[in-house]
């Protein structure tokens, strides 16, 4: 399936190029795979700690795979975020897929700081990075469209050069959709994950105690407002309490955001 | 001067009534004309009369063929009101190609007695069939971080809505400003769009202009004269002084990046300097 073979390559390339600065997978077996009683729902969640010293919070990459009456929604998400020894921005890539001929496709460098009050770091991330150029590669084709999430504090999180589209071929538009997924969407992803090793995963920032109070605050509340809404707000429908609330447990821990 | 505010708002608006009539009759002129004086009449007394000199309120000779004309007015906030100040500007410039270009905005300021969004419309005109226009419920807060912020004054009033609605019109697309800093601020539910109907549509974009996009207008307007105009807001005072200079930010990146850098295209050296430094007076405050 395109969108697993896509989102393989992302993780491989990122675990490759950390290496040594992620530990081992820290997730149960039972969370590591999960289904529903039913039988038409699937997921799986891998959560890898960033090593002391890094500046790697952790990786997380999930899957759900649920049977619907006319086809399946899957939807694959890969974060990683950094720690409070860096202000450079997450990583986010999200894609979610309702038909085989549409997909949705989210992925952004999560900015960690008030744009308006830091033009700077929109300088240093963004227009050096020149991460529109990849936006732009995106939009340019024709089956593109803006894709708004439901949520307004989602479309609030995202940077300026976020790439948030659905790609959708129409009736008919299987293989063209698989094309591009494997052609320039695939081509795009890889060279923002690139930017993002490159400019972001490495860096350090100096900081006094306000700032990094700043951004741990920032941090915290980014975080669990966007497991709140983005992460886990299909699970307890897909999966039942008992299953979700293991899986949430587990996100929850890889942010480091308490129960509420 | 002590003028009363039904003679304050009379003036203003015989004052702005004169300067459009003065330019060519144009339908997106005649919608912000209507929701300028909505907003002076709901705003009354909160509103102080105008300081602008004459020949910012009005410049330009229409005499000159291809001449570049303005209006800029603005209007402090009343001491005790949540209003910072009212500005609007309206420029028009025949084109020698035969086109022209026109641009309409109108901001209002809210200043520390609330966090409430101030209200930015903006309309840029490049041609008889097409349009830019900006309309948003301008945020204050770095939103990501203020969740509550978001529902209280995007989510619980619906305004999503309006964006919803003008995007749905085929001829509408987003316009991308080529500025990263521009874009950043917008809110979730800004209407940030493009709207191109084609050569010789000029009767296709009028309608969408006297027709969804007053709508839209009218209705956002009142949405922020209820929730926003009149709110007041306990803060701290480091929350406040924070809010503050986060609002000086933001009006020097929309002044300096839109305003002041469309300006001397349009106009002469000497006339936008002085427009631009009116405005700049009306951002930085007294």
């Amino acid at each position: 399936m395109a969108q697993r073979e896509v989102a393989r390559a992302v993780a491989d390339q990122a675990v490759a190029r950390l290496g040594a600065r992620l530990l081992p997978s820290a997730v149960p077996a039972d969370v590591a795979e999960f289904r529903n009683g039913a039988g038409n729902a699937v997921g799986s969640l891998d959560v890898h700690r960033g090593s002391p010293g890094s500046s790697i919070d952790f990786m997380l990459q999930s899957s759900l795979h649920c049977e619907v009456p006319n086809g399946a929604i899957d939807i694959t998400s890969i974060l990683i975020f950094l720690n409070a020894s860096t202000d450079a921005p997450h990583f986010q890539l999200e894609l979610i897929q309702g038909s085989s001929t549409s997909i949705v496709v989210i992925l952004d460098l999560l900015p960690r700081k008030d744009l308006a009050f830091h033009p700077d770091y929109l300088q240093k991330y963004y227009e050096e990075n020149r991460m529109d150029e990849q936006r732009g590669k995106i939009e340019e084709l024709p089956q593109t469209h803006p894709y708004r999430s439901p949520s307004l504090f989602v479309r609030s999180a995202c940077s300026p050069t976020a790439i948030m589209v659905s790609i959708d071929c129409g009736q008919g538009g299987e293989k063209a959709l698989e094309e591009i997924m494997h052609g320039q969407l695939a081509t795009v992803i890889q060279e923002v994950l690139q930017i993002w090793l490159d400019n972001c995963a490495d860096s350090i920032t100096e900081m006094d105690e306000v700032e990094r109070d700043c951004l741990l605050k920032r941090d915290q509340i980014v975080r669990s407002k966007s497991i709140e809404v983005d992460l886990t707000a299909n699970l307890p429908r897909m999966f039942g309490p008992d299953v979700s609330s293991r899986v949430i447990t587990e996100i929850r821990k890889a942010f480091g955001v308490q129960e509420p | 001067m002590a003028l009363s505010p039904t003679l304050c708002a009379a003036t203003a608006a015989s004052r702005r009534e004169a300067a459009v009539s003065r330019m060519p009759r144009l339908a997106h002129r005649e919608v912000m004309l209507a929701l300028a004086h909505q907003m002076e009449a709901r705003l009354g007394p909160r509103l102080l009369p105008s300081e602008v000199p004459a020949d910012v309120a009005w410049f330009g000779d229409g005499a000159v063929p291809g001449a570049a004309l303005g209006s800029v007015d603005v209007h402090g906030g009343a001491p005790g009101s949540s209003i910072d100040f009212m500005l609007e500007a309206w420029f028009h410039r025949a084109l020698p190609t035969g086109g022209a270009i026109d641009i309409t905005s109108l901001v209002v300021f809210l200043n520390g007695t609330t966090d409430a969004p101030h209200f930015l419309m903006e309309l840029i005109q490049g041609g008889p069939s097409s349009l830019v226009v900006l309309l948003d419920l301008f945020p204050r807060r770095d939103l990501p971080v203020h969740p509550d912020y978001i529902d209280k004054y995007y989510g619980a009033t619906g305004v999503d809505a309006h964006r919803i609605n003008i995007e749905k019109i085929p001829q509408v697309r987003p316009y991308v400003s080529p500025s990263l800093l521009v874009r950043s601020l917008w809110s979730p539910t800004a209407v940030v769009v493009d709207v191109q109907c084609g050569e010789g549509k000029e009767a296709v974009l009028e309608e969408i202009v006297r027709g969804q996009l007053a709508q839209s207008a009218v209705e956002l307007l009142d949405v922020w004269l209820q929730k926003c105009a009149g709110s007041v807001v306990e803060m701290e005072e480091t929350e406040k002084e924070s809010l503050v200079a986060r609002d000086k930010m933001i009006s020097t990146t929309s002044v300096k990046l839109n305003l002041s850098a469309n300006l001397p295209k349009i106009f002469d050296k000497h006339v936008s300097d002085r427009v631009v430094a009116e405005i700049d007076k009306a951002f930085r405050g007294p």
